[in-house]
């Protein structure tokens, strides 16, 4: 009994504090705050050593060549964060970040291009529905609009007809969509953190 | 060679290793991506130690009896527990230190949502120009808004039925959505395609300047 | 919105859902909730994966638990713990992934006691959970995740909690790979990602209504009651707003 009331009192009595610190006392929120995100950075680094300690196995039972290359990444940037504090190196690691960390991300995050195009191409042969047919028209639509207004070849009636198509989707309705959609979901995100702050939800007793 | 051009060269190519999945799946994919979660996760460990970790550390190791000093005490306690996770027999007090984050999240989250999201979405009708648009929008948000309505009651036949008052209404609601949802998929699609047409113009103008 | 405005819908809020967690605690059936189609999905994508002798692969996303992404992963570590619960009693454990430290310990916990409940503890390995990437890496993540599930064998992809829009990358791999999903996430951008993908989806409030339906316990169901209150109160207000604002215009 005990090993499930004490994290519940830690809970509802951490996140009664918080709440009357955000509402009426900055300082006391200010410093759960702090303590909270101290403690978030503790559990990162637990995070990054299960990330190296899964991967060291892998590359030692299994021998396989990417979590070798995973450890290497790791073990180089770590190295060269322990030279740069020796000042054995100079921002060594902002190096690493700069000629391997940025680019890579970059790239990754320009393929995704190609994962919206490859999902959008595909989406009609993986599922069919009304609200699929609904969901590749609209998309049709704006691209076909965006690249129609762009055109000086078409007249001007033409064009500010796509024009007008292409605002009342983009302001009218996907605001209501947006709306509605993100009171929705603060609607859940209420009531779920007011049961988690009356101890009514304890996912750290589950 | 200079540095700038090394950097350069090895962004330039980690990028194609990254873009030969266009192709299909390969070797060069999988090990550029492994190689950046490794990079990543150092990084990230790097950077929560220097900006997060040691400046506490210092604080404590040169004012030990200060009152500031000694309040790091309590979250330090909760990293401990948190380090007794692989402990047989005492995993379960890690729970106290998760129980803590939730906590302090649950607040920061009813807060968040109740003052940072429903409130200005509700006030944001009022603040609209006056005019047919705003009711249209006003309507259709509501349509939106009723088509998640969870509670209702079971027919004879078990099939699950709406409140009398949304019936009928309610899948231009979900019609609403789902054109949203294409909006938004075009709006992430032509950022990515500039985020790429941006990508390949900066290594062509680089490689530009930098060979001779 | 001040202070005080703040205290009372809290106040208000709070004892509607006291009160409808009382009545619902006093009737002896369960409440009807409108079908969702993704809910019975986690349970046929456990099935597929139980069949053909392979994993479920469950993301709980990078959102964290200090900030304002707090209930969405708590919604998201629910559905992992259903999973868990099933899976594990039929020794197929899911495989999970997180891209936020302290979602670790949410994940191991669920991962554990699942077993334990089921007597099979000696099974259980801290290294079916997962860590990929930090928050603030969003891609090393989605491609991390996506690497977790080609290297793994993965017979079905679960993705709940806060994604952005390189969820995309993650959920085209799967779909390569013929692995089908079930994605729930409040992110717009994840989700106008995700429905290219998939018809298996949680939208936004539906997340974090998903432990209703999978557990159903009296604060549970009580939760959505209110929650449908409020949302017949709110349409109402708006629609007054518009209204009002139509005709001072």
């Amino acid at each position: 009994m005990f090993k499930r009331n004490l994290p519940l009192a830690i809970a509802i009595s951490f996140g009664a504090l918080t709440l009357l610190g955000l509402l009426f006392l900055p300082d006391l929120s200010r410093l759960i705050l702090s303590w909270a995100a101290f403690l978030a950075a503790a559990a990162l680094l637990l995070g990054v050593l299960n990330l190296f300690a899964i991967h060291l196995q892998r590359l030692t039972k299994e021998g396989s060549l990417y979590s070798g290359i995973l450890i290497l990444g790791m073990t180089a940037v770590f190295g060269l964060a322990i030279t740069d504090q020796l000042s054995i190196t100079q921002n060594g690691v902002m190096t690493a970040f700069n000629w391997i960390q940025a680019p890579l991300e970059a790239a990754l995050a320009s393929l995704l291009a190609f994962f919206l195009l490859f999902a959008g191409f595909q989406t009609l042969k993986r599922q069919r529905s009304l609200w699929t047919v609904l969901f590749v028209a609209t998309a049709v639509i704006l691209l076909i609009s965006q690249a129609l207004t762009a055109t000086t070849l078409l007249p001007d009636n033409v064009r500010d007809l796509f024009n007008a198509i292409q605002n009342n989707i983009n302001n009218i309705i996907a605001v209501a969509g947006m709306r509605g959609l993100l009171i929705g979901i603060a609607l859940g995100a209420i009531t779920l953190s007011l049961r988690l702050l009356l101890g009514m939800d304890q996912p750290y007793n589950k | 060679m200079s540095g700038d051009f090394i950097g350069l060269l090895i962004g330039l190519i980690l990028t194609l290793f990254i873009y030969s999945y266009v192709v299909g799946d390969n070797p060069l994919y999988r090990l550029s991506v492994h190689l950046l979660v490794g990079v990543s996760a150092a990084y990230s460990a790097v950077i929560v130690i220097r900006h997060i970790i040691l400046p506490v550390a210092n604080q404590i190791i040169q004012n030990p009896t200060e009152r500031e000093s000694l309040l790091w005490a309590i979250p330090l306690f909760f990293v401990l527990l948190l380090l007794l996770k692989r402990a047989p027999g005492l995993a379960w007090l890690s729970n106290n230190s998760v129980a803590l984050l939730v906590g302090v999240g649950a607040a920061v989250a009813l807060l968040g949502a109740l003052t940072g999201t429903l409130w200005p979405q509700i006030t944001a009708v009022a603040a609209s120009d006056p005019g047919y648009q705003t009711i249209i929008i006003a309507i259709l948000t509501v349509l939106t808004l009723l088509s998640f309505q969870f509670t209702g009651r079971f027919k004879k036949d078990g099939q699950w039925q709406r409140p009398v008052w949304q019936r009928g209404i309610v899948h231009i609601g979900r019609a609403t959505l789902i054109i949203t949802f294409g909006v938004l998929f075009v709006a992430l699609l032509n950022t990515s395609l500039i985020l790429l047409s941006s990508r390949l113009g900066y290594f062509l103008t680089q490689l530009q300047q930098q060979l001779p | 919105m001040n202070v005080n405005l703040a205290l009372s819908a809290i106040l208000i809020i709070t004892l509607l859902l006291l009160l409808f967690t009382r009545r619902q605690k006093m009737r002896s059936s369960g409440a009807a909730l409108r079908p969702l189609s993704a809910i019975a999905a986690l349970d046929d994508r456990l099935g597929e994966a139980i069949e053909s002798g392979r994993q479920v692969h469950v993301s709980l996303g990078q959102g964290g638990l200090t900030g304002t992404a707090a209930p969405t992963s708590v919604a998201a570590a629910h559905i992992l713990t259903h999973l868990a619960q099933e899976g594990s009693a039929s020794g197929a454990a899911p495989l999970a992934t997180v891209g936020e430290g302290a979602l670790l310990p949410l994940a191991q916990e669920s991962l554990r006691r699942a077993h334990d409940e089921v007597g099979r503890i000696r099974d259980y390995k801290p290294s079916m959970a997962q860590f990929v990437a930090a928050e603030t890496e969003p891609y090393a993540f989605a491609g991390g995740v996506a690497s977790v599930m080609q290297q793994n064998n993965v017979g079905g992809n679960v993705m709940v909690g806060r994604f952005g829009p390189e969820i995309a990358i993650i959920a085209e791999t799967a779909a390569r790979q013929n692995i089908n999903q079930v994605i729930g996430t409040d992110d717009p951008s994840a989700l106008a990602a995700a429905t290219a993908v998939t018809g298996d989806l949680l939208v936004g409030e539906e997340l974090f209504a998903a432990d209703a339906y999978l557990e159903g316990s009296p604060s549970q169901i009580a939760s959505l009651q209110v929650q449908d209150i409020l949302r017949a109160v709110i349409a109402a207000v708006i629609l007054i707003l518009a209204l009002v604002n139509y005709l001072n215009g």
